[in-house]
This record gives structure tokens, sequence and C-alpha cells, in this order.
């Protein structure tokens, strides 16, 4: 089956939806909301528009050494971003989401390519970089909220800390429960989600694929792993990264550093 | 044996103390008096390991404690701070949450024993189903001191574990000690309260970062 492109004229008239809610906004007095909307619209046709030029070339040359490069640096990215929404201090936390990113990412997503897929080429563009575009983008905000949980509750808890250091705990049993919260609180919209997923919601990337010509069995059926995927890389790259940013958060004295660039 | 010798601690640029030294043997009581702010808290912080001192050094048994040897050191301390919050909501929960560490393997929870302890404290055995936060601040402490009996580690730090409690119940906390000491724990308690210092072989008052043993007038 075959794709139905969007002609230009098409996209045009799509974007003219955006009318309905700029007018809503201008009645409701929300000015700051029409100016929003409009350069949150514009970054993301500028950031679309380059995503498909460079997946265009990225899929011509299918080089397994050019995409794991991409990888990288969409993590790269994704670290930056992490500690930019977490106010965390770079120098403490790139390299441990650097490592925890990627190395998930990798891990599961080769998983996924080489076992559940028996793909005998795990690196061809056309699904390596997918799955790990969209393995990334959902591990970064269960980082984002699952560091902010972590670091928050040791600022805020610190004299329980210090009670169960005081009384014996090692450094991993008293960090144990900030872990485990952390763990407990990033993951759970995205249990939430499993949950009632094709029931309240039908994932994009169904709907993608259908649209895209896809056997919509086959295409709840790369749903179904794909949201287990993202379930396991997910934890895998937070728990990593605490592994590593836990090091690198405390003096000799066990007091936190100071991990957050203040406001 | 605790040993402090000529230590020093400032804060944020503030001397706390000078030259302070002190032991507390085995079965000893040791009481660190003396103003708000005036560092009573900071020195259990140091004996714990938690601070670095400008000057001087602690040592247990004769062994420095460093931040490399300091997580060793406080396996055979028992800790009770002024205040915590603790994320548990039952008093049953709070009084088992050190039971589940590694170095407390040996040492099971038993809820009669800790009957046993809240009889010596006054605590009333009904307050187990409660929830933390319907605890009095003077009853959370001897939760907490009750919790530390149970652990029976060589070396107790306890920071105003009187504060808050009517004299009845202060007496109690003060036997208390007694007892622990008695079985041969070295006790160091930061305290304003004159009340619980009579039950103290030891006192050390801090004043103005100089520190001046009073055992003699004690």
């Amino acid at each position: 089956m075959m794709t139905t492109d969007i002609s230009y004229i098409g996209m045009a008239v799509g974007m003219a939806l955006l009318a309905v809610p700029v007018w809503i906004f201008y009645k409701l007095g929300l000015a700051r909301q029409i100016g929003s909307t409009l350069t949150a619209v514009a970054r993301m046709v500028l950031q679309l528009f380059l995503t498909g030029l460079y997946l265009r070339y990225l899929f011509e040359w299918n080089s397994p050494w050019v995409n794991v490069l991409w990888v990288l640096l969409m993590v790269a990215v994704a670290s930056f971003t992490v500690s930019r929404n977490t106010r965390l201090r770079m120098r403490l936390i790139v390299l441990p989401l650097l490592a925890g990113l990627s190395g998930a990412a990798l891990a599961v997503g080769l998983y996924f390519l080489l076992f559940v897929l028996n793909l005998p080429h795990p690196f061809d563009s056309r699904y390596f970089i997918p799955v790990m575009g969209i393995l990334t983008g959902n591990m970064l905000g269960v980082c984002v909220m699952g560091l902010n949980t972590f670091y928050d509750g040791l600022q805020r808890e610190r004299q329980f800390f210090l009670y169960m250091l005081g009384n014996g705990a090692s450094h991993a049993e008293a960090i144990k429960p900030f872990v485990r919260r952390a763990i407990e609180k990033s993951l759970a919209p995205c249990i939430a989600n499993i949950a009632v997923m094709g029931m309240v919601s039908l994932p994009e990337t169904v709907i993608g694929q259908i649209l895209g010509g896809t056997a919509p069995g086959i295409a709840v059926k790369y749903q179904m792993m794909l949201a287990v995927i993202i379930f396991s890389a997910s934890m895998l790259a937070l728990l990593t990264t605490l592994f590593f940013a836990d090091r690198r958060s405390f003096d000799a004295y066990v007091r936190l550093r100071d991990v957050r660039i203040r406001k | 044996m605790l040993e402090v010798k000529k230590a020093s601690v400032s804060l944020n640029g503030k001397q706390l103390f000078r030259d302070l030294s002190f032991t507390v043997g085995d079965g000893e009581i040791l009481c660190v008096m003396g103003p708000s702010g005036s560092g009573k808290t900071t020195l259990l912080n140091v004996l714990l390991g938690f601070r670095p001192l400008d000057g001087g050094h602690v040592s247990v048994d004769g062994e420095l404690l460093t931040p490399s040897s300091a997580e060793e050191f406080r396996k055979a301390m028992a800790y009770v701070p002024q205040e915590a919050a603790l994320p548990v909501e039952l008093v049953s929960e709070m009084a088992g949450l050190l039971f589940g560490l590694k170095i407390n393997r040996i040492v099971k929870f038993s809820k009669e024993r800790l009957m046993e302890e809240w009889r010596r404290l006054g605590l009333d055995a009904g307050l187990y189903d409660r929830r933390v936060a319907e605890l009095s601040g003077g009853e959370w402490r001897r939760v907490m001191l009750s919790v530390a009996g149970l652990l029976a580690r060589p070396i107790l730090l306890a920071d105003e574990p009187t504060s808050m409690l009517d004299a009845e119940a202060t007496a109690l906390t003060g036997e208390y000690l007694r007892r622990m000491a008695s079985a041969g724990c070295a006790i160091v308690v930061a305290t304003h309260d004159e009340r619980l210092a009579a039950y103290c072989d030891r006192r050390i008052v801090i004043t103005d970062g100089m520190c001046d043993d009073m055992t003699e007038e004690g």
C-alpha cells in the first residue's frame, strides 16, 4: 500500500487550522499565548524540516558508523537538555547522563533489533535511527523527573539520610530510599500510559504506521514492543545515571555538594 | 573509648569551638552543654564523620576517624537526632526502620523487647500502631532513643533527647541512659537541659568558642 503524500497546498490548509486557537487566544486576551504558539509551530516546522533532510541523508548513506555517531549526538543533546531542565550542574551530571542514556539506548535498542526483529543488520538506518530516537526521547523525560525527585529528596530530607548513616547504614543503603522514590515517581506515568494504551489513547506510532501503509496487526505488535523497550530503557538509563551521579554528588564527609544552579 | 583531642571547628568564619579535648570511656556519659548555636550539634556531626575539623582529631579505641574510615566507625554508633522527617507513616515502621540494614541483620527486631524499652521510657504501648504525625516531639525522641537502646551499640550520640519533655519523662530518660551506660555504652549527649545533665558523669560547656570542663562543679 502506498502512503498518500501531503502536498504543500495540503500542508498550508492544515496549518490554517491554527487560526482557530489563535483567534480564541485573541478573544480571551491571551496575547502571550499567541506569540508562544506561533514560535513553537515555527520551531517545529524548522526542526522537522531539518529532521527530514538529515534522515534522508542518513538513510541514503546507511553507514553503521555514521548512524552510531548520530545516536551519540542525539544522546549528547538529550544530556544537555536534562541538565538544563533539572538545573543540575553540567560538570556533575553530563557524564553520568551520557553513560546512562547511551548505555541504555544501545543495550535495549540492539536487544530489540537483534533478538526481537531478528535483523541481520541491526545498524540499518531504517530501523536503528528511529528506534534509538524514540528511546532517547522517552528516556529524557524519565531522567528529568527522576533526577529532580532524587536531588529534591536529598536536599529536603537530609536529616533522614544522616540518621540512616549515623546508625551504621552504608552509603548505598542510605541512598536507597531516594533512588526508590525517584524510580517510582518517574516511571509512574509510563506505567499508567502502558495500562491504557489502545483503550484511552491510540499511540502516534500506531497511527503513523497505519497511515504509512502498515497493517494494523503489525502496527500494534510494534507498539507493544516499543512500550516494553521504552519502559526498560528508561529505568536502566535513570539507574545508571543515578549510579554515576551519586558518586560525584557528595564530598568526603557525605555532604551533598552544591549540585544545582541557583535561579 | 571515644577521644577528641584539640578539636577546632569554625562555621562561616565564626569559631564554634577551639582546642576541645575530652575522652568518653565505656560506661560513661558525657554531657555537652552550651547555648543555641554554640556548636553542640556540630560536635556530634564531627564525631559521626559528617563534618571536618579545622584542627585536632577524633579517635575511637585509638584509631583515627577519617573520611575513609568513618563509615566503618559508624557501625559501632547509634545516633538519635534532634529531629528528622522520616519517610514512614506508622510508628511501627519508624521503630523498625534501622533493622533492615545489613549491619543490623544479627540484631533481630522484636516488638516485645521494644515494648520493654518503651516501658522504661514511660511510653504507652498503644503508640506502636499510631501514625508518626500523631506523636508529640517528646514521644518521637523517646521512640528514637528506644530504637538506639535496642541496637545496643558501643557508642551512643544523642542530640537534645529531653527537649520538650516534662520532669518525669526527663528523669526516665536520664535513668534509661544510665542503664545503657551500665551495659558498657559510651554516651555523648548534647543538651540544654540541666535536669538531664544531673544523670551524666561529666559535662563540658561550650560558650563563645571556648570549652570548659565543668565536671568538678557538676
